[in-house]
């Protein structure tokens, strides 16, 4: 899997945030330390609320990072899926691309067809389980390319196929169809890196 | 509904080549396994008013003018709302496959 560049993550900026006033706040705790006077009185109490604040504060700061690395390995998982759907287009197109306008089919083309195309169908499938998995949602992307995907399939291997001929008309179709699925997969990608609300 | 479910699995009781639309095409058509397999079980699940399970895993692959044939003639001769009483899919390899079976059923307009 390609390491992704890595995007604006708010939960990671909070904490960097709260460290850099933390550290402010201490710097400044440091440096005027003579000039403080302590209440020799310091009651169990007092001492008691220091621990369980810093306690907190330690364990809020740990639940924050791991929420967002998770999130991050989450959409690092759906970004290669739906790349997965992409190179399995590819492969469809690739497939399709033998058919000759005039000439009917061989059983090797139509076979490779039929199985890139399911692949596709698999690959696509595994997407949105993936996103219902995560975020409990599905994104109107990915129905769009159910859609088409479906669309696809008709043009691919309805009749004449596997007998064929596939005539050029249907061919630029396909040609067609498989463009307009590719740039849905892009938008889809770019979708999944900008959700923002991870599964609770 | 009744009695026990009716199976049928394409793979084991047809074949693993799904083929075209019509018996004049080529071997394994939708047509075939309408007339051959579909059909009569579907007919004894409806006579049993039972549910006819059909097992689409195990195969190349299924393409579009097998099954509009196959489901899609189902529904033509019995209507979508009976179809959809009676016939159950499973299909755990590619689960896209009920979605567009569905869509096949769905229409064909009811008698």
């Amino acid at each position: 899997m390609s390491a992704e560049p890595q995007e604006f993550d708010p939960l990671i900026w909070a904490t960097r945030i709260a460290f850099f006033l933390l550290g402010t706040i201490a710097g400044i705790l440091v440096n005027n330390f003579k000039f403080f006077t302590v209440d020799s009185q310091v009651n169990v109490g007092q001492l008691l609320t220091v621990a369980v604040t810093i306690s907190v504060a330690l364990y809020l700061n740990l639940v924050f990072q791991r929420r967002a690395s998770t999130d991050a390995v989450r959409k690092a998982i759906l970004i290669q899926l739906a790349k997965d759907v992409q190179t399995s287009l590819t492969d469809t197109y690739h497939a399709s691309l033998v058919c000759h306008p005039t000439k009917k089919l061989t059983k090797d083309v139509a076979d490779a067809i039929t199985k890139k195309e399911r692949c596709l169908s698999v690959n696509l499938s595994l997407l949105e389980e993936g996103l219902k998995h995560c975020y409990a949602f599905t994104l109107p992307e990915l129905l769009e390319m159910k859609k088409i995907r479906l669309h696809l399939k008709k043009l691919l291997t309805d009749s004449p196929f596997p007998v064929g001929p596939i005539n050029q008309d249907r061919q630029d179709r396909i040609q067609k169809t498989v463009k307009i699925m590719g740039s849905q997969c892009v938008k889809l990608i770019f979708s999944i890196s900008s959700i923002d609300k991870p599964r609770l | 509904m009744t009695s026990q479910n009716i199976e049928l699995r394409v793979a084991r009781d047809f074949t693993v080549n799904p083929g075209p639309r019509k018996k004049e095409d080529g071997q394994f058509s939708g047509e075939e396994f309408l007339t051959l397999e579909l059909e009569p079980k579907f007919r004894e699940a409806y006579n049993a008013k039972s549910i006819l399970t059909v097992n689409l895993d195990g195969v190349s692959g299924y393409p579009t003018s097998f099954l509009e044939e196959a489901f899609g003639g189902l529904a033509r001769s019995f209507g979508s709302r009976v179809v959809n009483r009676h016939l159950e899919i499973i299909s755990e390899d590619e689960p896209y496959l009920k979605e567009e079976i569905q869509q096949y059923i769905d229409q064909v307009q009811n008698p």
